[in-house]
């Protein structure tokens, strides 16, 4: 634990000079946009999806472009340090990125005077169903790839993203609407089953990290 | 004497450097000098020995397989990287304690005892250590943990005699321990020459020589005349260091031969350089020496 | 412990296992290590006299091989001085060879050993 808790602390270290940047955007983006665009207003989650899926995106990419320039992974790989450990961290690392900018955005969207449309339960949990998906894939991309190749993968994945994001936007429509149908489904029940499934995709991702970095050379 | 380290055969191809069927034994208790040129192979196998890079084939066994898993392994390997491999946003604390929770027996007193010997600042960044420091933090991680081997990788390259020279002493003083052994690499003999047991010299990729430092200075001696006795022993093995029109310089190791050929020939002790230059230099002559 | 002096020569001829082994056994053999003495250390004395702790250990196997030292795993390596005939049959064996040059050399020059006997005891009596 302890391990894994230094670990991530060294990942926030390392992009400590961007933190307050990127927590000053966090604050005033959805302030800014929704004063901009009123149909965020009444509906936050596609703009809190958003946001929440780029804050994660860039605290990793930063974190990743440090641990490429400074050469401390090396070291790690001779100490006894389990590859897992290493592995989970960085989902430790984009999880909490991902709970700070939804607090972020939950109080703004309680403070009236902000603007800022609200954003339910269910789509809090979508969000973050979504977003450890996609790390769940990502995180051992980038130790199979390394961080020059990842680029070139990211910097295709945010040249197909407005079409992503349409797509992202019927999956949304079409996910509220089914959401709506099955009402019946408690908050709970979604709950439960998205941390299962959050569970499921981390360790199956961490295993597959591990398994990489195993294979890698230095 | 017991086996700390046993390579056999161990080799690993590049698109332009080749490691051929390494084979060479680490002995309890010894200091074990690593010596080759710039890109003779040395870091590609001490890379090798810490799993950083994956052989072709061969064998490594540590520690005469006393441990099960490369977890106790690693627990039992102290390691010193030329390059440091640190976080360098990192200060020396956070680097340390990320370290210090991965080995079973992390001893922070000892730890400490270093820091305050190489005064070294906990607080301070690591990106702002000079080389020295670097080393001398990376030497401080690698003996807090009860390592009985201690692997460094050119940890006296551009640094100044003094810190070489306290870098020898520590090395010196841990060996003292009933097992503990050093194996490090370098480029410099006379770092060697001070506190090895045992040397290895490695030249494009292949262990050229292993034995006795000093049995390998004893079976060289530094030949010199002039150019009509060089003539004269020109049959004999001989490795030429200098040459000029008023005579020459050499290394041989068909000492006694040459005596005998010509009694009044000058013989002196060879250095662990001088070995080494006549061992590695451009080849002249393949077959001698 | 006794006194234990180890001068090593770089310019000698002899190689450093063989200057280190003679000396400990002079020193044996003149008495200054005593019989049931613990000598240093394999890595402490290589350390010290900054030579290989293989060299080192060369001379503790060739010293126990001779019968001047005795090594118990975990103690350490002990002089061996109680052997007297041993210590005799040394002392008596370097002189010979001495002697036996000296020999040959008087002879190939022709000196009569009632010569030599006059020498050798003036050089006793002046040495």
């Amino acid at each position: 634990m302890k391990t894994i808790y230094n670990l991530v602390k060294k990942d926030y270290i390392l992009i400590k000079k961007s933190l307050l940047i990127m927590l000053l955007f966090v604050t005033f983006a959805p302030i800014f946009i929704s004063m901009r665009a009123p149909e965020f207003q009444n509906n936050g989650t596609l703009l809190y999806g958003m946001l929440a899926l780029m804050i994660t995106f860039m605290t990793y990419h930063m974190i990743s472009m440090e641990e490429m320039k400074q050469k401390g992974f090396v070291y790690l790989q001779i100490t006894p340090m389990s590859n897992k450990k290493i592995a989970i961290s960085k989902y430790i690392v984009v999880t909490l990125a991902y709970l700070a900018t939804t607090i972020i955005y939950c109080i703004l969207a309680l403070l009236p005077f902000t603007k800022v449309g609200g954003v339910g339960i269910k789509g809090i949990m979508l969000s973050f169903a979504i977003i450890e998906l996609f790390f769940g894939i990502y995180i051992p991309l980038t130790f199979k790839l390394g961080y020059v190749k990842l680029q070139m993968v990211s910097s295709g994945i945010i040249f197909l993203s407005p079409f992503i994001i349409s797509l992202i936007s019927k999956y949304f429509a079409s996910v509220i609407n089914i959401t709506s149908s099955i009402q019946s489904l408690s908050d709970l029940t979604i709950i439960v089953g998205i941390v299962v499934l959050t569970m499921i995709v981390i360790s199956i991702g961490s295993k597959a990290s591990s398994n990489i970095l195993k294979k890698q050379e230095y | 004497m017991n086996t700390v380290l046993d390579i056999r055969n161990v080799s690993k191809h590049f698109s332009d450097f080749t490691l051929a069927n390494i084979s060479l034994e680490l002995k309890e208790n010894c200091i074990t000098g690593f010596l080759g040129k710039n890109g003779a192979g040395k870091t590609t196998l001490i890379k090798i020995i810490l799993g950083l890079l994956h052989k072709d084939s061969g064998e490594i066994i540590f520690f005469s397989n006393r441990y099960k898993n490369i977890e106790t392994i690693k627990n039992k390997i102290g390691v010193v990287l030329d390059d440091g491999y640190f976080y360098d946003n990192l200060n020396l604390k956070q680097m340390k304690n990320i370290i210090a929770s991965t080995y079973k027996e992390w001893d922070e007193t000892t730890y400490k005892n270093y820091l305050k010997k190489f005064r070294l600042n906990e607080s301070q960044l690591i990106s702002s250590l000079s080389k020295g420091m670097k080393m001398k933090y990376a030497l401080a991680l690698a003996l807090s943990h009860g390592a009985d081997l201690l692997i460094m990788d050119e940890p006296t390259s551009g640094l100044d005699p003094e810190i070489r020279k306290e870098l020898i002493d520590i090395l010196s003083e841990y060996v003292q321990e009933e097992g503990k052994s050093v194996f490090f690499s370098t480029h410099i003999t006379s770092d060697l020459e001070r506190c090895a047991d045992e040397i290895v010299i490695i030249n494009n990729g292949k262990i050229i020589e292993q034995s006795n430092k000093d049995d390998m200075i004893e079976s060289y001696r530094m030949v010199k005349g002039t150019l009509d006795d060089l003539e004269r022993i020109s049959s004999k093995s001989i490795k030429i260091l200098d040459q000029t029109k008023y005579g020459f310089t050499g290394i041989t190791s068909d000492y006694e031969e040459i005596k005998q050929c010509i009694p009044k020939i000058i013989l002196e002790k060879a250095s662990l350089e001088d070995i080494f230059l006549a061992k590695t230099g451009e080849i002249e002559n393949e077959d001698y020496i | 412990m006794g006194r234990l002096n180890i001068v090593i020569s770089n310019t000698s001829e002899k190689p450093l296992y063989e200057q280190i082994k003679e000396q400990i056994k002079s020193a044996i053999l003149k008495g200054e290590l005593k019989n049931g003495e613990l000598l240093p250390s394999i890595r402490n004395f290589s350390t010290d006299l900054k030579v290989s702790i293989l060299t080192i250990r060369r001379v503790y196997d060739e010293l126990e091989e001779e019968g001047f030292v005795s090594s118990q795993a975990g103690k350490g390596t002990f002089v061996l001085a109680g052997n007297k005939d041993l210590i005799e049959d040394t002392k008596r064996m370097l002189i010979e060879e001495k002697m036996i040059e000296m020999v040959t050399l008087s002879k190939t020059m022709g000196v009569k050993i009632q010569n030599l006997h006059e020498m050798l005891d003036i050089i006793y009596e002046e040495v």
